[in-house]
Order: structure tokens, then C-alpha cells, then sequence
């Protein structure tokens, strides 16, 4: 029933044939039914350029990802759970401990595997609010998800959670909530975001310190768990296996970014970006999907040709969707240039070497110099400059709904925007984990208007 | 559909047209919904009435906190939210705003805009009772208007003129009346949400291209058969269904019901009744305008409001009532607790009163209460 | 069980004694019970200043209106009820018809009854939320004690309602939902605020006269349904009866407002205000009782008494609250002097005569005057006639939630005074007819801090 969409996604023909006592175990536990494959189609059709060989791949990545996690414990020894925001070299490094291991940012997976390409997380929501993330109080629609798929069956219990408590609340509190309902064993990677404002993009040594520690205390305890030890090596790698993919897509990023027309959508960005904080089985793929895509962009910016018309509106918009590939697709289709969106390029200050020598603390303090996660002042300078580097015509500032430390900044980086630029600015409430409310439909209204007044303001 | 594709178009360039109007001379009238603004005598004056009928989103309602205190109703909060927060291009294109002043939440709306902004806002009463003198007073209200108009557009509202946007708005009345009764079958071929969006368009669009694309509609949609209907038919009613706040739509498709026709004091254009276009043209606009006018909530008493709705459901084989307001539109929260009792002695109906301040926690509680609502109506 | 009570209310023992039986049945009506009178005697004793014989008058006119309310019924032919704001002269004149009638505004003797003496309303607000003015949906708490009264049975129905329109738009809702509940007669007073931004002190005449005609409508409607003729003698008599008292409250507050120390609490003078909007049995005790208290507040001026220190700061407090004496306490015990207080004082144009010539529409055009009532700027203007002649040193533009036309103007407001006056202003959400949430308590601490700022500054 689903060899046309393996196609899709680039698989072969023989490697259908040779997966499908995995896919068809997989799909069973996921509740992936004959009646949404052809949605699934026509989604993945509509949605993604797949005249891109590099696009295909992606989709191939997040397919197999897909795969492996229901399969998970009768795959690996052991099974480690985790998720945004966990730094992905922390994850990545254990994933390098043995192959023995299963460890998966399970939200993204299934936002990507379940959301992006068969359009079905909402069973997956509503379990997570029936579980104790109840709806419309604002919770997170990631860690919904998170919790959600365990929840309902679809994917196994772990041997280990490693909870992110630094940038936001939400994961700690859901871990915990799963802890005591299946008793699993939790390691919390604790942090505090307690830097002055202005500060940034100096970062106290005490704040990285403290997170690096409690990295530290997260490799120790998968160590106990798994029974085998980090080696220099696996953390080397697991650095590499993030930056490596980050500074591929960071490449292709800059190319949409100078192109005009818009080279590719971003809509099939979102398919890379997304890997920087999940381990993958496959990297290889991943890495290779990526050349392949900066070759293809290369040559349409080469032959003139783009996703949307040459001279359009240049535009900051600001976050990315895991879940939902039609609204990049919808913001373009009205004539806008997302020329950089969300924290895709990397700023001067991040390319610059880090201060700090420890592993952990060097992976930590790569990720306090991305200003959205440091403060609101940073977040605020670095949304700055954003559009000042890239010289754009207007912003859409898109705060995802729930998302407390992100949601600090929109309304001061408006004004900031205003006062500093004096270009338009919208300040949009999205999700970027669940659109049942934030639709491409719902959201157009207000893009489309805030389109038009770009339009009008350019051939002014 | 063709003509929908057409009207998408045309909508797409709206804001670019009026944008070029306006740089030309022409003056833009913003204006309140409500039924109670003929949209005729602003065209005849030559300039162009957009009504600013936006909402749903939360932004513009959190806003508003900034400039009145929070228990005005939502979508008139949302009024003041999107002039100020700057993101809304026809909120700032506006060079006169008229508000007929209906309740204090809609008062709350111009006396903000007459505080904060720059614009010029006039103000014309609607009485809450249809006896003589209330007519009188909305008459005199119109009157004043027309000096208004004729003064701030420096164009003089001439019987020709006039007769000839009556007609026009007569024509597009008709229309949506047409279409709107096609729904009455059992396969309706425009559904619910279709509908108040193309009624939403005929607010803000160019009314003479809007009837154009309106007659080839109609076509269309006799020659369409839609899907049957398997669930309940639903009738929904309320204080305003904005621009952009469609969420109950899917709420009752996905609970297997759908709507079938729709009674609001704002936001559904007004299309039951015509005006004449003979004998003296301010009152014959009066005469339908206001007292044709179903009234709303606000009036006292209202209870032809009750009457109306029943008869639309009886008309359209309405098997439930889905009352949608907004939080603090005091007038349809007063009504709910007798409005309910009668369309069950009635009529036998049931009826669920919803309610929503703009805000996306409201999705979950009302998504179950709808579920619970279609679910008991099926199994009647 | 009450007879220290009524002597606080300045009854003397053989008039209770011959009140007894009717006090009885009326209290026994509206659930008065032994238990209440200690309640009530410590709330007089702690909220109003005993010591004036005034006030004791006063405390006893409301009294008096307490027990009628529920007797009406059986002692009168016909009951007609009406509430603010339906214009005083109105039901003044009405009441004037006939001894035969009663007529009441409910909402008003509950208030000061149940709620300023026994500090017992929760019970009527709670009927009136349960009959349909639901909690938490921002109803006027007046309303929801209007329709409670009935709804608990604790007042009788009435023959008629005279249901004011032209203000709010609660009334007429409310009254609405009665008339359909109980099948009661009503006659809607309609009215449309339409006048132009900055019109005010203007007042168009297509306005009054609407109102004056649909007063007409109910003065003819009452008569309709009690049988007798509306004479020019009544009318004169309703008109006389309501500036007579608000023209002897004015003294007082023209005395307060230039004393220093403040001679008496806004408590006490609260008693005196809200009896222009209520038809009284014992008109001549309250001219009494405002006389003697006039009387009285000259005395304390010669001595140099006050309840307030000399030279405290003096603001303009933007309420009067009909169902708690409390929270003029306490902001007084802060140590601020209230100069003016909500709507008061009569300003200089209200003096002037009026261009109406009609009857009912010189009532309207005296109402409309009040630049409150008019529109947002014509409060805005009001208040800033008020600040000319008082030169407060700050404000407390207190209002009331609930109220939507009274709160259009206030943020507005503070905005004016601050740039006009360069005068500290606290915003204060409060309730005038529901102090559940809004006690003294609550409020104390933002006044408080204020009231040290306050300080501050005149010391600076």
C-alpha cells in the first residue's frame, strides 16, 4: 500500500521490499493505516519540491527515523529517550557510545515522521493531553507529542529519559510526569538562564560551567545505564555529526538567502533543519542529502529559476514549523522572500572560536551565543542582526503559542525592529508543533495583508 | 470555481487598489458592522466604504489592554488592537470611521479611535426600539451623515447617484439572498464557512466588481451539487462572526454536523431585505435598514430577533442551534437563559452557547462541548 | 434582637416598638437573622461616624427603604420598580403620583440595606448570577442585585419595570430577562450617546430630546398601569425632591472640598449620594438629615477636626461605592484626603440654565451636563474642570469593572491629567455594587504605595 510513497521519499524499489516486515511492524504500532497513505502522497507532493534528488533523501532520513523508533526495543539493548532542547551533541555522543544503543529525540521524529509527512500527530496531541499536558493551558506541543507517543502504546518505554531543564520548563516537568506513570529512570540536565540584560554575547563562565557540569552528570548516567563509557572519540563525533550537518545546512541557507528569485522552499529547509538536534540513524544519508541539495540550489541559482517571483518582498521570518510544511509554502505563495528565518544562519559571533576548552562547556557555549536562547536582550540583538545583515524589507515575528522563554521577546523585538530599522513588522502567534490552530488558512489572513503592504511599500 | 478564483484575485489586489485610490484623492470610509451603515451613501458621496469587520486573532485583543480596560467585547477590543498595533494596512488607510452606536462596546470603539488616533470619527445612534420615535432618531442620524459625508468627500450625495448605489447594493442583497437559500436542500453546494467568507469579501471588496463575480457564483453554484449532509444541520447565531475567526466551522464539520445558514448582529451581511429605490432615498434606506432589519440582541425588547431565527430554522431544516459570542457582548449573554428555553417550547430545538475571547485555550473545551452537542442532537 | 441596631440608625425606642411588626415580616423576607445584627452593628459602628447626628439620620432614611421594599407588595396598590440609571426626577415624579404607589429602586435599597448596613448581599448577587447575569462575564453587579431580589424571592414582583436604555445596556437586558422569567410589564427609557467627540459641553438636541420623549413613553405607561395622572405639581415635586437633595449635598462637598483637615469621612457622605437616584418614603427626614449634617461639618471646620491629617495629600478619587462604606475608610486611614470624589461636585456650567424648556428634557439635559455620562470626552473634560478648581495633588481614577461606559474614558483620562497636570494617577479596577473581589483589603496595598508617593512628593 505505501511503495509509491517510499518512492516518493526516495527509497528504491529493493530496499521497499527489504524493509517491509520492519515498515509494516512500524506502521502497525504508529496506527499508520491504508486510508492515510494516499494523504500522505498527496501531502509529501504538494508540499515538497520532489524534483530535488536532495529533497528525497531528507525525506528518506526522517522516513527511517520513523521506523526505527516504534522498532526500538526489539532493535537495540538499550533505549534512551530524549528531546529538543537537549543539545544534539550531548545525544549524538552517547548515540556514538555502541550501536547497541537506540537513542532518539522522539518528538521531532514523530513531528517529522507523523506531522510533516502523514499529516496525523493529532491522536498523538490529544493523548499528551489526556496524559496531564491538558489543552489550552499552553503546554508544549512538542513535549504533547513526547509524551503522547508513549502514552497511547505507539512507541516503547525507554530504559533512560535525559530531560532538558535549562532553556525551558515544559521537558522536566513532562519527563517527570512519564517517570512516575512507567517508573522510568530520569536524568535532568539542569541549567539556569540567569545573565544580565545586555550581557550578551558575553556569557558568563558560571552559567556555561553549571550546564556543563550537568551534561557531565547526563553522560555518567548513561554510562550506568548502558554499561558503556564515553570515549573522547564519541564526544569528538558527536560534535562533528552536529556541526558537520548544521554547517551543511548553514551553507545552503546562506545560498537561499543571497538568491533572488528564492532558490528552494523552505518547506523542504525545514527537513534539514530539523536534524541539528536529533540522532540519526543514518547521518551518512543525511549528510549526503545535503550535498546533493546544495548542488541542485546551486544550479537553479545558476539557470535564474526560483520558488518565488524574482524581486519579491525580502522578509525575517521567525521560526520554523516541525510539524506543518504548508505554511513556508503558504507565506511564499503570497510573494514573500523568507530570506532568513528563524536562528538558520549563523551570526559573526558564532563563527568566531569559543572561549571555553572543556567539551561540554564548548557545546553549551555554542549555544548560549544564539541570542534567542540566551536572553531577550539577546534574542532581541541577535533578531536584529538578522534583518540588519541581511538588509530585509519587513519581519514576521511567529512566537509559538506555549513557548514561554521564546515568547519573552516578540513584542520588545518589534519595537526594537521599529525604532532601529523602521521596517514593518508582524507579530504573529503560530506553533510550531501543532498547527490544529495556527493552520497555513488561519494565519494566511493576516500574511496576506502584511504581503501586500510589503508589495506596496517596495514599488513605492 | 471560477468565480471564487476571480474573487481571490481581486481580493489579493484590494489593498493595493484602495492604496491607489486614496494616493488619487479618493477618501476611504472605514466603517462599523452591524447593518446599520448603508454603504450606499458613502459609494454615492464617491468615496469607498471598507468595513472593518477583522478578528480572531489574539494580538490585536491583548493590544487593546493597553488603551481601555479589558470587559469590552472581544471583537470590539480587537477593533482598537489592530488600528494601533500598525500590521493591519486597511486599519491605517481609513480617513473617516463611522460607527452606528448600537451598545457601549461598540461606543467603546469610537471613543478610542477619537482618543488615540488621528482619524475622524463620526458617530450616528441605532435606538434599541423600532417604535416611531426610534425611527425618527435614526433617520435624523442618516441626515446627519449625508452632511457629513457630502462635507468630508466635498461631493454632494445626489438622487442619481444614490439610486443607482441602491441598486447596485440591491442587486448584491438579492444575490446573497439567492445563494444563501440554495442551502436550504440537502446537498447545500457552498458550505457554512464558504459562505461568511464571501459574505466577509462583499465588505471590504469593489462592490460593483463583487456583483459581477456574485452573478457568475450563482451560476455556478446551481449547476453544483454539493455533498449530502449526514449529520445535523446546524443553525449558528451570535453576537459577531468576524473576518477571520472561522474556528467553529471545522469544530462542527469535524463532529460530523454542518452549518447551514447563519444569523449574526455582525459580520454576516444584512440580506433579507431591499431598499426601494423610489420616492425619498434617505428614508427608503431607513425604512430597510432599520426597520426591516431583524434586530439584534441589543434591542429591547428583541424578541422578534428569537422569532426570525426559529423561522430560518424551520426554512432551513436546522436540527440544532450553535449560539457563538464573544466574552463581555453583555446583550447576547443576558438572552442566552430565556433564548434557549423558547427555541425548545417552541420548537423543540437544542441549542449550545459557546463562547470565545479570541483566545486558542478556548480550541479543546470547545471542540468537547460541540462534540457532546452534535452527538446528542444525532441521536434525537 | 435588633434594637441596638436601629438605634444606631438613629431610631428612637418607641418607634421600634411600633415599626416592630413590619420590621418582623420584612426581615424575615430578606433573611435578616439574629446573627446579621452583631455583624451589622459592628459594621455601623466601625464605618460611619455615630457621633453625627446626621448620619444616624441618614443610616435611618435607608433603613426605612429597607423594610419597605419587601412590604410593598401588601402596603401599596401598585409596585413599580426602576434602578439607576433611570433619571431621579422621574420616578421621583411617578412616586409623587399617589400614595398609592410604590416605587423603588431596587437595586439601589438592597445595596445600601443588605450591603452599606448588613453587609449581606453576596446572597442576592449569587440569585442574580444563577438567573442569567452569570459570574465572571463582567454583568453589573447592580443589575444581578436588581434581578436577584426578585429571583430569590426576597422583594415582591412588580406591575410595572421602568427599564433605563439610554446609558448601559445592561438594564434593559437584565429587565428583559425578568419580564420574560415572571411575565412583569416593562417600559424600556431608550436612549443613543451619539454625540461627536469633543461636542461636550455642547449637547445636541436631537439627543435630549429623544430621551425626553421616551421619558414621556414611561411616565405615560405608568400611568397606564396604576390609574392616576401624571400632574405638573408631581413632576415639579420629582424634580424638586432630587436637586433640593443634591443641592444640600453639594454644600457639603463644596465644605469638604475646601477644608483642611477634612471634616468628615466619604463614608458618611456616601449615605447622602445615593439617594438621587431612589425615590424616598421619607423625603423630609433625609432633607433633615443633610441639613443637620451640614450643620455639623461647618462646626467640626471652626474647630479644626478632621479624620484626616492637616495638610494630607488631596487627590480626586473617580468612585462612590453603593455597597461597602469600607473602602473610603481605608483610604483615608492611609492618610489621603479624597478632595472630590467621583461625580460630586456641581460644576460651574451646571449651574447655568438650562436651553431645554420642556420638562422631561431639562431632566436629560441636566443629566447629560454631567460630562461623564456624555461621552469619553466629555469625562475628560469634566474631570479636568474638577482638577482646575480643586488643584488635587494626584488621583485615583477608580472603575469599576463591569461598568463598559464609565470605563471608556479612564486610561484616556490618565493620559490628560498626567500631561496636563503633571499629577501622580493610579488606575484602579474596583466595583461600586460587588466588593467580593474589590474589599478594602484587596485594594489597601496599591493605595497604600500610592499614597506614600503621594507623600513624597508634597514633602519634596
Amino acid at each position: 500500500m505505501y511503495t509509491e510513497l517510499f518512492r516518493l521519499c526516495g527509497y528504491e524499489d529493493a530496499e521497499i521490499e527489504k524493509e517491509r516486515p520492519r515498515i509494516d511492524k512500524a506502521f502497525g504500532m504508529l496506527g499508520i493505516e491504508k486510508e492515510d497513505i494516499p494523504r500522505a502522497e498527496k501531502r509529501v507532493r504538494e508540499n515538497f519540491d520532489l524534483n530535488l534528488q536532495g529533497v528525497r533523501q531528507l525525506l528518506h532520513v526522517w522516513m527511517d527515523e520513523l521506523i526505527a523508533l516504534p522498532l526500538c526495543r526489539e532493535e537495540y539493548n538499550k533505549v534512551i529517550y530524549s528531546d529538543w532542547p537537549l543539545p544534539g551533541p550531548l545525544v549524538m555522543a552517547a548515540h556514538r557510545m555502541s550501536d547497541d544503543i537506540y537513542i532518539g529525540s522522539i518528538g521531532e521524529v514523530l513531528n517529522l515522521g507523523m506531522g510533516q509527512i502523514f499529516d496525523k500527530l493529532t491522536p498523538l496531541l490529544e493523548a499528551g493531553e489526556e496524559t496531564g499536558l491538558g489543552v489550552g493551558k499552553a503546554h508544549c506541543g512538542l513535549w504533547q507529542t513526547h509524551i503522547g507517543g508513549i502514552a497511547k502504546g505507539m512507541i516503547p518505554i525507554p530504559d533512560l529519559m535525559i530531560s532538558p531543564n535549562w532553556y525551558c520548563d515544559q521537558p522536566s516537568h513532562a519527563d517527570q510526569l512519564l517517570a512516575e506513570l512507567y517508573d522510568i529512570p530520569t536524568v535532568y540536565m539542569d541549567g539556569v538562564l540567569d545573565d544580565q540584560w545586555g550581557q550578551w554575547p558575553d556569557i558568563s563562565e558560571h552559567l556555561i560551567a553549571y550546564m556543563g557540569d550537568q551534561m557531565e552528570k547526563a553522560f555518567k548516567k548513561i554510562e550506568e545505564v548502558t554499561g558503556y563509557t564515553l570515549t573522547e572519540e564519541a564526544r569528538q563525533d558527536g560534535l562533528n555529526d552536529t556541526w558537520s550537518t548544521y554547517l551543511n545546512f548553514n551553507t545552503l541557507a546562506e545560498m537561499v538567502s543571497k538568491s533572488d528569485p528564492q532558490a528552494i522552499s523552505h518547506a523542504d529547509l525545514t527537513l534539514a533543519f530539523m536534524f541539528s538536534f536529533t540522532p540519526l540513524r543514518k547521518r551518512e544519508l543525511a549528510n549526503e542529502a545535503l550535498s546533493i541539495l546544495i548542488r541542485e540550489t546551486k544550479e537553479r541559482i545558476e539557470k535564474g529559476e526560483g520558488v518565488v517571483e524574482k524581486g519579491a518582498p525580502r522578509i525575517y521570518f521567525g521560526l520554523r514549523f516541525a510539524v506543518d510544511p504548508t505554511i513556508h509554502k503558504m507565506v511564499e505563495s503570497l510573494g514573500l522572500r523568507s530570506q532568513v528565518v528563524f536562528i538558520d544562519w549563523m551570526t559573526p559571533v558564532e563563527t568566531k572560536p569559543p572561549k571555553s576548552t572543556k567539551y561540554s562547556d564548548i557545546v553549551m557555549e555554542a549555544f548560549l551565543r544564539r541570542g534567542v536562547v540566551h536572553s531577550a536582550s539577546g534574542g532581541i540583538e541577535y533578531i536584529i542582526t538578522y534583518c540588519r545583515e541581511w538588509n530585509v524589507e519587513g519581519a514576521i515575528l511567529c512566537f509559538p503559542y506555549s513557548c514561554r522563554p521564546y515568547a519573552i521577546l516578540p513584542l520588545m523585538a518589534r519595537k526594537a525592529i521599529k525604532e532601529e530599522l523602521g521596517i514593518p513588522v508582524l507579530v504573529l502567534e503560530g506553533d510550531t508543533y501543532d498547527t490544529r490552530d495556527y493552520s497555513a488558512g488561519q494565519l494566511r489572513t493576516r500574511v496576506e495583508t502584511f504581503a501586500e503592504l510589503l508589495k506596496m511599500r517596495k514599488a513605492a | 470555481m471560477d468565480a471564487m478564483d476571480r474573487l481571490k484575485t481581486h481580493m489579493d489586489g484590494r489593498l493595493r487598489e484602495l492604496t491607489k485610490k486614496r494616493s488619487e484623492g479618493v477618501k476611504v470610509v472605514g466603517y462599523a458592522p452591524g447593518g446599520y451603515m448603508p454603504e450606499e451613501m458613502v459609494y454615492a458621496a464617491g468615496a469607498i466604504p471598507v468595513c472593518l469587520i477583522r478578528g480572531g486573532d489574539h494580538e490585536p485583543v491583548a493590544e487593546s489592554g493597553a488603551y481601555i480596560p479589558r470587559f469590552i467585547d472581544t471583537f470590539c477590543r480587537s477593533q482598537i488592537g489592530y488600528r494601533m498595533l500598525e500590521d493591519e494596512p486597511i486599519y491605517q488607510l481609513v480617513d473617516l470611521l463611522i460607527v452606528p452606536i448600537t451598545d457601549q462596546n461598540m461606543r467603546a470603539v469610537a471613543e478610542t479611535w477619537s482618543f488615540y488616533t488621528d482619524v475622524d470619527v463620526f458617530r450616528h445612534g441605532v435606538p434599541c426600539n423600532k417604535e416611531e420615535a426610534g425611527y425618527q432618531y435614526y433617520l435624523g442620524g442618516l441626515l446627519r451623515l449625508k452632511d457629513k459625508l457630502e462635507s468630508f468627500t466635498g461631493n454632494k450625495i445626489e438622487d442619481g447617484k444614490l439610486r443607482e448605489a441602491i441598486e447596485l447594493w440591491n442587486r448584491m442583497r438579492s444575490l446573497f439572498k439567492e445563494i444563501s437559500l440554495l442551502r436550504k436542500g440537502k446537498r447545500p453546494p457552498i458550505s457554512g464557512e464558504e459562505f461568511a467568507r464571501l459574505s466577509h469579501a462583499s465588505l471590504i471588496a469593489d462592490p460593483p466588481v463583487f456583483v459581477e463575480i456574485l452573478e457568475s457564483l450563482l451560476e455556478e453554484l446551481k449547476k453544483k451539487e454539493g455533498a449530502e449532509i449526514a449529520g445535523p444541520r446546524i443553525l449558528l447565531t451570535g453576537s459577531t462572526l468576524a473576518m477571520g475567526d472561522y474556528k467553529v466551522f471545522p469544530l462542527v464539520q469535524g463532529a460530523g454536523a454542518e452549518i447551514v445558514i447563519e444569523e449574526f448582529a455582525e459580520g454576516i451581511r444584512e440580506y433579507w431585505n431591499n431598499v426601494e429605490p423610489n420616492g425619498n432615498l434617505i428614508e427608503a434606506i431607513a425604512e430597510t435598514y432599520f426597520k426591516k432589519r431583524v434586530p439584534p440582541a441589543w434591542f429591547s425588547p428583541s424578541v422578534d430577533r428569537i422569532d426570525f431565527v426559529l423561522d430560518l430554522a424551520k426554512d432551513f431544516g436546522v436540527e440544532g442551534i450553535l449560539w457563538y459570542q464573544l466574552l463581555y457582548r453583555d446583550a447576547y449573554d443576558m438572552q442566552t437563559p430565556y433564548f434557549e428555553k423558547m427555541v425548545k417550547e417552541k420548537a423543540d430545538l437544542r441549542m449550545l452557547k459557546v463562547e470565545s475571547d479570541y483566545d486558542i485555550s478556548e480550541r479543546g473545551p470547545m471542540k468537547t462541548r460541540i462534540e457532546a452537542f452534535i452527538e446528542m442532537l444525532g441521536t434525537r | 434582637m435588633y434594637t441596638e441596631v436601629f438605634r444606631l440608625c438613629g431610631y428612637e425606642d418607641d418607634e421600634i416598638e411600633k415599626e416592630r411588626p413590619r420590621i418582623d415580616k420584612a426581615f424575615a423576607k430578606l433573611g435578616l437573622e439574629k446573627e446579621d445584627m452583631a455583624r451589622a452593628e459592628k459594621r455601623l459602628q466601625e464605618n460611619f461616624d455615630l457621633g453625627l447626628q446626621g448620619v444616624r439620620k441618614l443610616l435611618h432614611v435607608w433603613m426605612d427603604e429597607l423594610i419597605a421594599l419587601p412590604l410593598c407588595r401588601e402596603e401599596y396598590k401598585t409596585v413599580i420598580y426602576s434602578d439607576w440609571p433611570l433619571p431621579g426626577p422621574m420616578v421621583m415624579a411617578i412616586q409623587r403620583m399617589s400614595d398609592d404607589i410604590y416605587v423603588g429602586s431596587i437595586g439601589e435599597v438592597l445595596n445600601l440595606g443588605m450591603g452599606i448596613i448588613f453587609d449581606k448581599l453576596t446572597p442576592i448577587l449569587e440569585a442574580g448570577e444563577e438567573a442569567g447575569l452569570g459570574v465572571g462575564k463582567s454583568h453589573c453587579a447592580l443589575w444581578q442585585t436588581h434581578i436577584g431580589g426578585i429571583t430569590s424571592g426576597k422583594i415582591p414582583v412588580p406591575d410595572l419595570m421602568i427599564s433605563p436604555n439610554w446609558y448601559c445596556d445592561q438594564p434593559a437586558h437584565a429587565d428583559q430577562l425578568l419580564a420574560e422569567l415572571y411575565d412583569i410589564p416593562t417600559v424600556y427609557m431608550d436612549g443613543v450617546l451619539d454625540d461627536q467627540w469633543g461636542q461636550w459641553p455642547e449637547i445636541s438636541e436631537h439627543m435630549i430630546g429623544y430621551m425626553g420623549d421616551q421619558m414621556e413613553k414611561c411616565i405615560k405607561k405608568a400611568e397606564e398601569v396604576t390609574g392616576y395622572t401624571m400632574t405638573e405639581e408631581a413632576r415639579q415635586g420629582g424634580l424638586q425632591d432630587t436637586f433640593a437633595l443634591y443641592l444640600n449635598f453639594n454644600t457639603i462637598v463644596e465644605m469638604m472640598a475646601k477644608a483642611d483637615p477634612q471634616p468628615i469621612s466619604h463614608a458618611d457622605l456616601n449615605l447622602a449620594f445615593w439617594m438621587f437616584f431612589t425615590p424616598l418614603r421619607k423625603k423630609e427626614l433625609a432633607m433633615d438629615g443633610l441639613a443637620t449634617l451640614i450643620g455639623e461639618t461647618k462646626a467640626r471646620i471652626e474647630k479644626g477636626e478632621g479624620v484626616v491629617p492637616k495638610g494630607a495629600p488631596r487627590i480626586y478619587f473617580g468612585l462612590r461605592f453603593a455597597i461597602d462604606s469600607a473602602i473610603f475608610k481605608m483610604v483615608e486611614g492611609l492618610g489621603l484626603s479624597p478632595q472630590v470624589v467621583f461625580i460630586d461636585w456641581m460644576t460651574p456650567l451646571e449651574k447655568t440654565p438650562p436651553k431645554s424648556t420642556r420638562w422631561a428634557d431639562l431632566v436629560m439635559e441636566a443629566f447629560l451636563r454631567r460630562g461623564v455620562v456624555h461621552s469619553a470626552s466629555g469625562a475628560i473634560e469634566y474631570v479636568k474642570t474638577y482638577f482646575k478648581e480643586w488643584k488635587c495633588d494626584g488621583a485615583i481614577l477608580c472603575w469599576p469593572y463591569s461598568c463598559r461606559p464609565y470605563t471608556q474614558p479612564v486610561m484616556m483620562t490618565k493620559k490628560m491629567l498626567k500631561e496636563e497636570f503633571n499629577v501622580p494617577v493610579l488606575l484602579l479596577e474596583a466595583d461600586a455594587y460587588d466588593t467580593r473581589d474589590y474589599s478594602a483589603g484587596q485594594l489597601r496595598t496599591r493605595v497604600e504605595t500610592f499614597a506614600e508617593l503621594l507623600r513624597m512628593k508634597k514633602a519634596a
